[in-house]
């Protein structure tokens, strides 16, 4: 890496790291060491916007620290807009936007937080402003553009779209009750505007740093042909990070197999590392890599911090998963939700009266047998 | 007096191995997916259970096939044993009960489609929990109706044997 203070041993430490981060083999190492090299010599541009979003999955990304944010963020990729991040503001803030998508059409990679409401134009989300506007009046004044509309001017030009965080992926908490703002997960605005676009889904509430990184690298080396196309779930997750069930991981799966369960949040026993399934954890439909990887650094996940997985790297994260504190939601049979047991027990007793009452029945209504059937005696 | 029922040898064998896998199925089911209620409960013995229960289901998906074909396409003279009609329901089930063993096992395998048909994993994963309790209540019905129809209901032995122990 000329002109910078990197030396070979650490640019190659990096480059290992990278592979180990997107789980591939030491093999590749040389081969993602000069796709990087070359990644920098161009510095991909990223555009990220924000929809619903809390932001959370901008902060959890600023938590990344292999590779640091500081060098992912200026040096690996060059991150043309990000509203949290950035320093510019107003008018300068929006050109960065329009310049990357004007001069740098067909390589840059679009990321965006939050999904996209579209109920009343879209204007539960607006960000910039939309020229040559006229209020009532007739007068030319600015009007707020709704992400939805920066969708449609910057989905074609990008190489490819991540949607990052659950809210961003499938709805998530906006997506609960999607019908007040018309939240849309971005693949489905993608799929409107170009339905060949790549789009990658990045699960998580917020996503972990080394989801986004990975899924990011992933996509630059499949772009520039360094590696084959992401190798993806059927929600367009990247199986590297979301192939494996929580649960079969999961630090506290022998206190579950032993049936040892949390069942009261008072219990003066955490160091038992009791199962806490019945306390609503998740776990067991939740595919991520969280009990492995672990979060800050690889400090600590939900449960190791006496917390059940919410399950927010799924599909059915939130209004599925809800109640959060519950176990596994029940089946819905006629509009009543029953828990299974319970529909279990009552139909086992429908069928043991059933039973019993043809049983009676028969015998009572049995006539009586007559001497030649019952014997010679 | 009812009729002689004659059921053919292979009927009889494929019957009671269906019952036999039956019975584990729906233990190592319940003790799977119910590890609250009480029990067998030890880390192996767990794990055991969920092995046994994924691929003791192969087996009885298997005995379903074979029973169809016997019963529908390559079915013997002279086997007239009542509740046809129900046996086939319970073999179309049987098959339907290993799909969603299946999917529920392997929500992210060949049967993803029925997974999200079904609302996702956890769907997936709460209607097995019912078909259990369904395979158990049609079963218990299916062995209630066929003792009906037998010759020795209302007693547990035949009324020929009765009169030679007599």
């Amino acid at each position: 890496m000329p002109g910078r203070t990197v030396s070979r041993r650490q640019f190659l430490k990096h480059a290992g790291a990278t592979t180990a981060l997107l789980g591939l083999s030491e093999a590749l190492v040389p081969q993602l060491a000069k796709a990087l090299q070359e990644l920098e010599s161009g510095k991909p541009p990223v555009i990220w916007i924000q929809g619903q979003s809390c932001s959370g999955c901008s902060v959890s990304f600023l938590n990344s620290n292999y590779p640091m944010v500081a060098g992912l963020v200026l040096d690996e990729l060059s991150v043309r807009f990000h509203p949290t991040l950035m320093a510019a503001s107003g008018y300068k803030a929006i050109e960065a936007i329009e310049e990357t998508a004007r001069e740098l059409e067909g390589r840059y990679v679009l990321v965006v937080e939050g999904p996209v409401p579209t109920k009343e134009g879209g204007e539960y989300c607006t960000f910039g402003v939309e020229k040559e506007t006229r209020d009532l009046m007739g007068h030319t004044v600015p009007k707020d553009k709704p992400i939805n509309e920066w969708m449609k001017e910057l989905v074609p030009g990008a190489a490819a779209v991540i949607a990052q965080g659950n809210c961003a992926s499938f709805g998530g908490i906006p997506g609960a009750n999607a019908g007040v703002t018309g939240t849309t997960p971005v693949m489905d605005i993608v799929a409107k505007i170009d339905a060949k676009k790549p789009v990658i889904n990045v699960g998580g509430c917020p996503s972990h740093p080394d989801w986004f990184v990975g899924s990011v690298l992933d996509a630059l080396m499949w772009i520039k042909g360094k590696k084959g196309a992401p190798d993806l779930d059927r929600y367009k997750r990247l199986r590297t990070f979301f192939g494996t069930l929580i649960h079969e991981n999961c630090e506290r799966r022998a206190s579950f197999d032993a049936g040892l369960f949390l069942e009261d949040w008072n219990d003066h026993s955490p160091d038992m590392k009791l199962c806490m399934f019945k306390m609503g954890c998740k776990g067991p439909v939740t595919y991520a890599d969280c009990p492995t990887r672990r979060w800050n650094s690889g400090t600590n996940w939900c449960v190791g911090a006496n917390a059940p997985c919410h399950g927010c790297a799924e599909p059915t994260f939130y209004e599925k998963l809800a109640p959060l504190y519950e176990p596994l939601p029940d089946v819905n049979f006629i509009g009543l939700s029953p828990a299974v047991d319970t529909l279990g027990w009552v139909a086992a007793g429908a069928t043991a009266v059933g039973v019993g009452a043809h049983y009676l029945y028969k015998q009572l209504g049995k006539k009586p047998e007559s001497p030649s059937e019952g014997g010679d005696e | 007096m009812k009729d002689r029922i004659n059921v053919p040898g292979p009927a009889r064998v494929m019957y009671r191995t269906y019952l036999a896998v039956l019975a584990l199925v729906l233990y190592t089911g319940f003790d799977t997916f119910h590890p609250f209620l009480s029990g067998w409960r030890y880390p192996w013995s767990m794990s055991l259970a969920g092995v046994f229960n994924f691929y003791l289901c192969w087996i009885l998906v298997l005995v379903a096939f074979v029973y169809l074909y016997y019963a529908i396409l390559g079915r013997p003279k002279g086997w007239n044993e009542p509740l046809g009609i129900f046996r086939i329901f319970i073999g179309l089930l049987t098959i339907w009960f290993f799909l969603l063993t299946f999917a529920a096992y392997r929500p992210n395998g060949w049967l993803n489609g029925l997974v999200h048909v079904l609302g996702g994993p956890v769907g997936t994963f709460k209607l097995y929990e019912l078909f259990l309790w369904v395979m158990l209540l049609v079963n218990v019905i299916y062995i209630y109706a066929r003792w009906v129809k037998s010759e020795r209901f209302p007693r547990l032995t035949s009324a020929g044997r009765t009169k030679k122990v007599v």
